[in-house]
């Protein structure tokens, strides 16, 4: 099925390469999220895809029609900017109405005073449109108000209005939450998925917080320094990543670390203790991966430290574990009960399950265990 | 009983030597300042023999006086009998054409303030907003243009008119004005504060660059554009040497400082009545215009840019 699709996008800004041969398909219908660091190009490749920035090289597709020279507003995509956007001087059902009033009216029914007096019908139906939208996001109170006029939240919803009533083939989001405070991010996060689950259409939505990334999207593409690095659902990128950036990057608490080595039988070891599993290739030293929750006590186990540092977050209970030799603490996620009789300042010994370990080589690419491994459902753009 | 509360209720006047000698000095700097208005004002208002033996206060004894050129002409005393604010007022408006002046003066500050703001916006907008090669030189030509005195290239300008033919015409008094390096500047300096976001929505939203310019960009700097206006209007309006240096025949094309000299030197003296009330009426509709601008004015000045 034809969607969006960028093709070999380069673009560099005077000698820095911002983006290197970016190739994504988004499919019809899903939620896109773009995610990576601050910096790394997600919002210019938004601003490619919607035509306010020109690659250097590469082609944007819509539909199966390259639109890479296309003016922005005739590709039919939306946009929704952090900063909102709106236009200052004009109320609330003026700012929805614009982009209507430019696409369905000829210049001569936008002339000031007669244009009205011409276009009676269409305007009408315009501010019916207008309505609708504005009552499904319950905003329909705040039509006549100005922008300045409104809280940061009502804003939000305002730009997302704008957004909507041209009922795009796609919505553009570029980090449309990260102005709210966090009570109200997280309302907003449920309200978009079920506004995305409602309208069908196709969003691609840029973020740098790995939690919304993980939280809304069908699928999620990694970026690192103008790269993907890893495209997929979010499900798969989190269990599975391909790379270290990718692991550390996804998760929280971040995922521990801990030097192992790949023993020349191709047996792998974490800080000296066996895992029990062999994995074939060179032998050396490798990173093991270990989340968090995937720790258990076990008086036996293989990582043993002391407790330095307790979270009770209610429904869970994070432990910093410091081990002698590491600089930074294994992080440990467990439920309440599982955490009872473990003490601040304590040596307490965790195994690992050997399942979940992620091993990354030397040059960070992640060194899978044929069969051990369930074969993920990869997305290769 | 709490002498706090009894402290603050009731005001305290306390001596201050600082705050003391901080009005003193503020006082005498505005006195400075109003004292050339107090006297346009109180000489518009008295006879020319209260003005010649300095008497008469503020307001002048308001007694009438005989208008000699009136009895000159043979006209009996005692129909030459007039009062002196009516004397100077019809005066301003019957030996010069005051009002024609006036009707130049809005013309001419009119159209360069219109062309000025046609040219500096967009220019603005494009040095603010757009990429393109050169921007830095050309934003640093227009500052540049900002050093350079307006006398200096009097005389170059002049003589480009002569050669046209347009001196003692409106274009004569308009067109050197028309491009405002100050008002590039300044409405750049406020385009630099509106967020790009904005213009990517209305280029989103399917604007073209000139819509963007008039109807996102200049609806967002009024405050910028009524502080340019000012200084513009003002500069303009007041403005006495280029009329001078470029109108020479016609009064026709005179503008109202212009007019200010027809009082001057006549064989019976200086009339200073009549002069400064006409200067009076030059400066009011600048006055009025301000007071009623005064608070976006200000706005525009510190340049608060918005959220
Ligand atoms: N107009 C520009 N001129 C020069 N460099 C630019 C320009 N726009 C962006 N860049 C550079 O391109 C890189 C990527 O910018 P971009 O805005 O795409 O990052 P981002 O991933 O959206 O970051 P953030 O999460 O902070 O928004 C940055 O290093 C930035 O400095
Ligand atoms: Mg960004």
């Amino acid at each position: 099925m034809a969607g969006i699709e960028l093709r070999q996008i380069s673009k560099e800004f005077g000698n820095t390469q911002v983006l290197r041969e970016i190739e994504i398909d988004i499919r019809r219908g899903e939620f896109l999220t773009l995610v990576g660091p601050s910096g790394c190009g997600k919002s210019t490749l938004l601003r490619i895809l919607a035509g306010l920035e020109q690659p250097d090289r590469g082609s944007v597709h819509i539909d199966g029609r390259e639109v890479t020279g296309v003016a922005p507003a005739e590709r039919n995509l939306a946009m929704v900017f952090q900063s909102y956007a709106l236009y200052p001087h004009l109320s609330v059902a003026q700012n929805m109405m614009t982009p209507l009033v430019l696409r369905d009216l000829s210049a001569r029914e936008r002339w000031p005073l007669l244009g009205p007096l011409i276009s009676r019908a269409k305007r009408r139906d315009i501010a019916g449109q207008v309505r609708e939208v504005a009552e499904t996001l319950q905003i329909d109170h705040l039509l006549p108000r100005k922008p300045g006029q409104l809280s940061g939240g009502q804003r939000q919803r305002v730009a997302l209005g704008r957004a909507m009533v041209r009922q795009p083939l796609a919505f553009l989001m570029d980090e449309p939450l990260s102005n709210l405070d966090a009570a109200l991010r997280v309302h907003m996060r449920a309200e978009l998925s079920q506004l995305h689950r409602r309208l069908g259409t196709t969003f691609v939505y840029v973020t740098h917080d790995q939690t919304e990334a993980l939280t809304m999207s069908d699928r999620m593409a990694v970026m690192m320094e103008g790269k993907i690095l890893q495209i997929g659902p979010p499900d798969d990128i989190y269990r599975d990543p391909d790379t270290l950036e990718v692991a550390r990057f996804v998760g929280s608490p971040r995922i521990n670390l801990l030097p192992g080595e790949i023993a020349s039988g191709g047996a792998v070891t974490v800080l000296d203790h066996a895992l029990g599993f062999a994995l074939p290739g060179p032998a050396g030293p490798v990173q093991i991966g270990l989340r968090p929750e995937h720790l258990r006590p076990d008086p036996g186990g293989s990582i043993e430290g002391c407790i330095v540092h307790l979270e009770n977050l209610g429904a869970e209970v994070h432990l910093h574990l410091a081990i002698e030799g590491q600089e930074e603490p294994v992080i440990v996620r467990l439920a309440p009960e599982q955490a009872q009789g473990l003490m601040l300042g304590t040596r307490h010994a965790f195994s690992v399950d050997p399942g979940r370990v992620l091993i990354f080589g030397a040059d960070g690419m992640r060194l899978r265990r044929g069969a051990a491994q369930p074969v993920p459902a990869r997305e290769l753009a | 009983m709490t002498d706090t509360t009894a402290s603050s209720s009731s005001p305290v006047f306390r001596f201050s030597a600082a705050e003391t000698t901080k009005h003193v000095v503020l006082i005498a700097g505005a006195v400075i300042v109003l004292l050339p208005f107090y006297v346009m004002i109180s000489f518009a208002m008295k006879s020319p023999a209260e003005i010649m033996q300095q008497t008469g206060g503020f307001f002048g004894s308001q007694a009438p006086f005989v208008d000699h050129y009136c009895s000159k002409l043979g006209n009996p005393e005692s129909a030459c009998m007039v009062n002196p604010i009516a004397y100077n007022f019809t005066q301003a408006f019957t030996k010069a054409p005051l009002l024609r002046y006036l009707l130049n003066g809005v013309i001419v500050t009119g159209s360069i303030f219109v062309i000025q703001v046609a040219v500096a916006v967009p220019a603005a907008y494009a040095l603010a907003k757009l990429r393109f090669w050169g921007r830095e030189a050309v934003f640093g030509l227009v500052l540049f243009g900002l050093l350079i005195p307006v006398h200096a290239i009097a005389l170059p300008i002049y003589v480009m008119l002569a050669k046209l033919g347009l001196t003692n015409s409106y274009a004569a008094l308009i067109i050197p004005w028309t491009i405002s390096v100050f008002g590039i500047f300044l409405m750049r300096q406020f385009f630099m504060t509106v967020p790009d976001d904005l213009i990517d929505a209305a280029r989103m939203d399917g604007m073209s660059e000139f819509s963007i310019i008039w109807k996102v960009m200049l609806p967002t700097a009024i405050p910028a554009l009524l502080a340019f206006a000012i200084f513009s209007v003002v500069a303009h309006w007041n403005d006495y040497f280029w009329p001078r240096i470029v109108i020479t025949g016609t009064r026709d094309l005179f503008t109202p400082p212009l007019g200010l000299r027809e009082f001057k030197g006549d064989i019976d003296g200086n009339n200073y009545g009549p002069m400064m009330a006409s200067a009076l009426v030059i400066v009011t509709p600048l006055i009025v215009a301000f007071l009623i601008a005064q608070r976006r004015f200000i706005e525009g000045i510190t340049l608060s840019g918005m959220k």
